[in-house]
């Protein structure tokens, strides 16, 4: 086969060290689907390009490399925002690949044609329309630069067809571009000394310090960076929902995650902490509540990569930009704060989640803390979005945070399954289970025939409540009782559906059951899907009303 | 805040687009934008004046983080003499230009 475009961009995945790709095949991305036949590279064929995208992201995340996506144009590539979105928001690195209608056909409106470069605009970090073929090699080797260097994120690559299929023109198709790429210098690769000092002694000064650690730990792959500041300056220590795990849940001054779902010890800490230590984490909302109320008594030193999120949201009395595996060796000093550490564990203490509340059904909670119990540091978890969500971050025991795949900025309910089979590939020595809703697995279920086409051992956990759950509690607290469609209480019966897939699947109703659901979920052979009935009126606890102070949790009973 | 933003950028596919919509994006409003291609279409100059709330100095950060920009410079922030003339321009001739922008400190790669 001549070297065409399609070959070269194959080839230069290749060069990429790619080895799994996942996508759904049409009209214009037909060239690229017959040069990888000619490839290694393994395609997973999703059943809807979101799918392709969100199972990308598992496997970046797992794998610790870009994942990649690819699509047609037209729709397969408006299927694709959704997933550009979420990684853009997570700092995931993607490289979507789309297939575009020939360069004399754009702006014509011609058939599935989209402007996919100007849709995907402002959900990617970077973006390429290719005119030529010949700088398809260097386009991609910038890609994947541009992904994995600094904060991560999603880049996107619109190839018209005309461009795939034209034969390359230079001899080298590794070579460089015709018109070499722009090459700007590595922003933020040091940190100023200065600011390093002023962090120190505002470290030396407090006495109410509190760690606060979100996600850029991992991307950073700062993990062992961080347990080793928090061991040697032992500050109580809170995580967000991308943080968890940065330290084991279960480490003696682990407070667990703070904001609006936050536990109570954590919140409480920071509220009343000196010093905020932020660890590659941004202020979100759903984390700091009212922001004028957050953390009103402290001081910021505020470590990361990207220089845009200092002072974005709170301006840091020390920022600290750079690599964290740097920056967290240089602010290790040990903290003379026994009495504050001894108040935050009295704290944690005197807040533990009672795990056996006197109800007769089965409570998310205890399934969740019980299930990471017996299980290790192999098991990886992943999350849709809504209650469930929520149950494990406050409940689940993470080990290491790469155990835990879940869509914290965008909130992208479909999520979890697509993500598992991302995981799995990326780890086939994992034990991959997808822990969802009733809502949220209606999403992406279609991803159920790839989880058989390839035999992957995912496990589910389907935690039902016929409703829209989180939607149901708001509207409960918010709106005055005035459910507004939220009922689901026309499900389909899950277990009869796992099983036309080819899973096996069996029903959870009473807390009796669990030891052996958990068994068979931690150790059975083969895709296997829990079905567990939860009461329908159960709710999430803690929770800060929205745009209200952390100070103010509401608590609710276990039901 | 008002200010004027001069932003040079490989001039690539979309590059003016991206510019633009960032700093929509990010919560300002831009008034005018005077953009012109440079060294034989290598670089895409742009003087953006914008309004917002929000911190123009992460709004520079934003602009600096995209992957096509080499310098971004705040040229003038708040209501200088240049920000209030474009402002009287504008109303008058219900366009914007500036003639005579004021010298800032280069404040791009501090980070």
């Amino acid at each position: 086969m001549s070297m065409n475009g399609a070959l070269a961009l194959v080839r230069a995945l290749e060069a990429q060290g790619v080895v799994t790709v996942f996508g759904y095949p049409g009209g214009a991305i037909m060239p690229v689907y017959d040069a990888l036949l000619e490839s290694s590279i393994r395609h997973v064929l999703t059943r809807h390009e979101q799918g392709a995208a969100l199972a990308a992201i598992g496997f970046a995340r797992t794998a610790s490399k870009p994942g990649v996506c690819l699509a047609t144009s037209g729709p397969g590539a408006t299927n694709l925002v959704t997933g550009l979105a979420d990684a853009m928001m997570d700092s995931v690195p993607l490289i979507a690949i789309t297939g575009q209608v020939p360069g004399g056909a754009l702006g014509t409106d011609a058939f599935q044609e989209v402007d996919t470069f100007g849709i995907t605009m402002p959900v990617v970090k970077h973006s390429y329309l290719v005119r030529c073929a010949d700088d398809i090699p260097a386009v991609v080797a910038e890609a994947f630069e541009i992904a994995g260097s600094g904060r991560p994120g999603p880049v996107l690559i619109d190839l018209p067809k005309d461009v795939a299929a034209a034969a390359m023109q230079r001899a080298n198709p590794h070579g460089d571009l015709a018109s070499p790429p722009h090459r700007r210098t590595q922003a933020g690769a040091g940190f100023n000394e200065n600011e390093l000092d002023h962090a120190v002694a505002l470290l030396e000064q407090s006495r109410r310090p509190v760690v606060y650690v979100g996600g850029g730990v991992v991307n950073a792959d700062a993990v062992d960076a961080f347990r080793q500041f928090v061991e040697t300056s032992r500050i109580p220590t809170v995580q967000t929902l991308k943080g968890l795990g940065s330290l084991p849940c279960e480490h003696e001054l682990s407070l667990g995650m703070l904001g609006m779902h936050g536990l109570p010890a954590a919140n409480m800490a920071v509220q009343e902490s000196d010093l905020l230590v932020v660890v590659g984490a941004r202020f979100d909302d759903r984390v700091t509540g009212k922001l004028d109320e957050f953390a009103p008594h402290a001081r910021v030193i505020h470590l990361d990569v990207d220089p845009a999120e200092m002072g974005k949201i709170r301006q840091p009395d020390a920022p600290v930009l750079g690599d964290l595996n740097q920056t967290l060796e240089r602010l290790a000093v040990p903290m003379p704060i026994d009495d504050w550490r001894g108040h935050c564990l009295a704290m944690k203490r005197d807040k533990a989640w009672d795990y056996d509340p006197p109800v007769a059904h089965v409570y998310a909670p205890t399934l969740l803390r019980d299930l990471s119990l017996a299980a290790d540091e192999n098991v990886l978890v992943t999350c849709d979005v809504g209650q469930h969500q929520m149950w494990v971050a406050q409940h689940y025991q993470f080990k290491h945070p790469r155990q835990h795949l879940t869509s914290g900025g965008l909130g992208t309910m479909g999520f979890g399954l697509p993500a598992a089979i991302g995981a799995q590939l990326a780890d086939p020595d994992a034990t991959v289970i997808c822990v969802t809703g009733d809502g949220s697995i209606m999403m992406n279920i279609q991803e159920l025939a790839t989880l058989r086409r390839y035999d992957l051992p995912v496990r589910i956990l389907l935690l039902d409540n016929q409703s829209l759950g989180m939607v149901r509690q708001w509207q409960h607290l918010f709106f005055a009782d005035r459910y507004s469609e939220i009922d689901l209480s026309d499900n389909p019966d899950f277990t009869r559906v796992a099983e036309a897939f080819g899973m096996s699947a069996f029903r959870v109703d009473s807390p009796d059951d669990l030891p052996n659901a958990i068994d068979r979920l931690l150790h059975g052979r083969g895709s296997m899907l829990a079905h567990v009935a939860i009461n329908t009126e159960a709710n999430v606890w803690p929770l800060v009303p929205p745009a209200t102070s952390n100070s103010k949790m509401l608590q609710g009973s276990h039901i | 805040m008002n200010a004027t933003l001069s932003v040079r950028m490989n001039a690539t596919e979309g590059s003016l687009l991206r510019l633009i919509g960032l700093v929509g994006r990010r919560g300002f409003s831009i008034r005018r934008v005077e953009a012109t291609h440079t060294h034989n279409g290598r670089w895409l100059e742009a003087d953006l004046a914008v309004t917002g709330e929000r911190s123009i100095d992460t709004l520079q950060r934003h602009v600096s983080n995209l992957h096509d920009v080499e310098t971004v410079t705040v040229l003038t922030r708040d209501r200088s003499a240049v920000d209030r003339r474009i402002d009287r321009e504008s109303f008058s001739a219900g366009r914007v230009s500036m003639t005579s922008p004021v010298e800032g400190s280069r404040l791009l790669r501090r980070y």
